[in-house]
């Protein structure tokens, strides 16, 4: 385990019936890291950042915050996190600043402590003229920052965003994204999940994949492209499709198109292609991206869970 | 964590206009209907009086061949006030009069003397004052009368007029059925919608749970630092308190706005009522223990609590019931509740120890719903 790990689990997993939400994870977080979770639906990102919160029992393994375990020292590890959950997690009945009122309470800031904590987070979510207002009256995005803004009010150690930008106009997800790095920067270690790749590779130092409640890769966005990424030459034909693909060796066709691995001679492949009558109407070189080492890892077929 | 809590939910209450049209306007509406449509059921409730000219019905038992009782009862009879009917044995005329068969029973013994051994009136002492002074004073002026017939004229000087004799010690006769004579319909309607709507304060316990799994809240009480258990109080103690505000804003209304008459304690009273809100309450934790859809929490919870209220006495009170189904009142809260509460308003001179039973019966309901929903609650759902 390295030294300066804020947040670690060991062989941490939580099962629902037969159903195993989450197996064996072992996971160092550094002080000071953007770390992003990703994984189809059902993969177990928020089981495993429940357990880390506190907010579900893990069936075994061990998690800790600042050394804090979780389930033997549970109030001092949770007094370290701030959670910003996958649901908006407000009253909406009541005003942003009587939300932060309560949440601020129950973790124990008061008075003028209390007051300035409000004011603080409420300047983070660009929120200070509506502090008054019910959140019933806010858009999707106000209450999004004000969900962050609730998770960041006793200035935790570790935040941790479950799908943060859910439903978000990209006014409000460009805001959110500047107050995360700001806040990262200062030193707050960030847990960050997401469906969206683009999201999690423009924010975060390292990334984890989940697929089946497993951790199956997790290392800097060049690291998992050069263990897991593949480049692969992309052609689009028209003639006998079949004969063609037959001629080409490793060639996967869908429809008119062949996906081949990178070849040397591109005029092997033209020649090929002319002297079976055919006609190559595009022919590109792709390069892997965050999501071609998702789905490489996670697979195509759809999760519905 | 738990005053924030407590704070927190209490400002939510406060928010909730339909909530609080349930909680306060709608059992109002309900008592001033009941009330009105009840109005005057006291008016033929008087079944210890002979239908011949209304005479009270007096029990009277004497030892065969003593003859100043007899002479006594002659004066009784002649008043035409009662009709005097004689027991052939003192317990059957106790329990008779307890039973409500006589209002009150005259007991004289061998050594029957109206200073010394005064007889033993036997009836329902916590009845109203008028109603006791309706039997007590014309048998004081009977037997005042026999006995003014024995006293020679020179005893009549009025200046040596000795202190008139006890004649007779009037107690309460074992086992009473706890009649309800001189019953307002308010003092029925009252306490039976606000047993009922107290118990509508449990589907707002349990939809308060559900409303906060649903919106993510849950998640982030769950994360906060702090006992599981407090936070479980501080969601429950604003019911309870705003429980207890409501039941007290009732019967401040059907006190003040009909007289309705509280001829008990009314400290008893209050009793009575933290006991069925904290009961309520119990309920409340013991339905979101077992979860579901806000339409499922919604469809049980008023089809138990309606079918509790209606077993209970609380839309028909169970003196109207057939013998048979009054005794399933008592297996639910409400009929335990209802029957303290008829007690403590119609029942002059009514304290806490004459409510003791139902209270700790009303009590131990509540214990088992609190301990069964406190085990049965999934704070993991």
């Amino acid at each position: 385990m390295p030294t300066d790990a804020i947040l670690t689990t060991r062989d941490l997993g939580k099962d629902f019936g037969d159903l195993k939400a989450v197996v064996g994870l072992d996971l160092d977080v550094p002080t000071g890291e953007f770390f992003g979770l990703l994984g189809p639906n059902g993969a177990g990102k928020t089981t495993a950042i429940s357990m880390i919160c506190g907010v579900v029992t893990p069936t075994r393994g061990t998690a800790s915050v600042g050394g804090h375990d979780i389930r033997k020292d549970s109030s001092a590890a949770r007094r370290l996190i701030g959670l910003a959950p996958q649901e908006y997690s407000l009253y909406e009945e009541l005003s942003a600043r009587q939300n932060l009122t309560f949440f601020g309470r129950l973790y124990g800031l008061n008075g003028s402590d209390l007051q300035q904590a409000g004011d603080r987070v409420l300047a983070i979510a660009g929120l200070t003229d509506r502090d008054r207002e019910p959140v019933a009256n806010f858009s999707g995005g106000m209450k999004r920052r004000l969900n962050l803004a609730v998770g960041l009010l006793h200035t935790p150690k570790v935040l941790i965003c479950d799908e943060p930008t859910v439903g978000v106009d990209p006014q409000s997800r460009v805001h959110l994204f500047d107050a995360l790095r700001e806040l990262n920067d200062s030193g707050t270690t960030i847990l960050y999940t997401s469906h969206y790749m683009e999201e999690v590779q423009e924010l975060c130092g390292r990334i984890g994949i989940m697929d089946n409640g497993e951790l199956v890769a997790h290392d800097t966005l060049d690291g998992l492209l050069a263990s897991h990424g593949k480049e692969s030459l992309e052609i689009t034909v028209e003639g006998d499709v079949a004969a063609i693909a037959a001629a080409l060796p490793d060639a996967e066709v869908e429809d008119d198109h062949l996906s081949l691995p990178p070849q040397d001679h591109l005029g092997d492949i033209v020649r090929t292609v002319e002297d079976l009558g055919g006609r190559i109407k595009n022919l590109e070189v792709r390069r892997s991206d965050l999501e071609t080492v998702f789905l490489n890892l996670t697979g195509r077929h759809l999760r519905d869970s | 964590m738990l005053l924030a809590t407590f704070i927190k939910e209490m400002q939510l209450l406060a928010r909730d206009r339909g909530g609080l049209f349930s909680m306060f306007l709608l059992p109002i509406i309900f008592i001033t209907m009941f009330g009105l449509a009840f109005g005057g059921m006291d008016d033929d409730d008087d079944d210890q009086q002979s239908p011949d000219h209304k005479k009270v019905r007096l029990a009277a038992w004497y030892e065969k061949g003593h003859d100043e009782p007899q002479e006594i009862l002659k004066w009784i009879r002649a008043s035409n006030m009662f009709e005097v009917v004689r027991i052939e044995d003192v317990e059957e005329l106790k329990r008779r009069v307890a039973g409500k068969d006589f209002l009150a029973g005259l007991v004289f013994g061998a050594d029957y003397d109206p200073k010394e051994h005064p007889a033993q009136l036997f009836m329902d002492l916590a009845v109203s004052d008028l109603e006791k002074m309706a039997v007590l004073g014309p048998l004081r002026g009977c037997f005042a009368q026999q006995r003014g017939t024995k006293m020679s004229p020179v005893a009549i000087d009025p200046t040596k007029l000795p202190a008139p004799p006890p004649y007779f010690i009037a107690e309460s006769p074992p086992g009473i059925r706890r009649p309800l004579a001189n019953v307002d319909s308010f003092q029925v309607a009252v306490p039976g919608n606000s047993v009922l709507f107290a118990f509508f304060l449990a589907l707002g316990v349990a939809l308060s749970f559900h409303e906060e799994r649903k919106s993510g809240t849950w998640k982030r009480l769950l994360a906060a630092p702090g006992a599981r258990t407090r936070m479980l109080v501080g969601k429950l103690l604003p019911f309870l308190i705003m429980g207890i505000l409501q039941m007290a804003m009732l019967f401040a209304y059907g006190h003040f706005v009909f007289d309705m008459r509280v001829g008990g304690s009314i400290f008893a009273l209050g009793i009575i009522t933290v006991c069925i809100v904290f009961t309520a309450t119990g309920f409340g934790l013991l339905i979101a223990s077992f979860g579901g859809t806000e339409k499922q929490i919604s469809n049980y919870a008023t089809i138990l609590v309606l079918a509790m209220g209606l077993v209970g006495g609380c839309m028909m009170p169970r003196m109207f019931m057939p013998e048979s189904f009054k005794a399933v009142g008592n297996l639910v809260p409400h009929g335990w509740a209802l029957d303290a509460y008829y007690d403590v308003l119609i029942r002059d001179g009514t304290t806490l120890a004459d409510v003791a039973t139902p209270c700790l019966a009303i009590l131990g309901f509540g214990m088992v719903f609190t301990v069964l929903g406190s085990l049965l609650f999934r704070f993991e759902r």
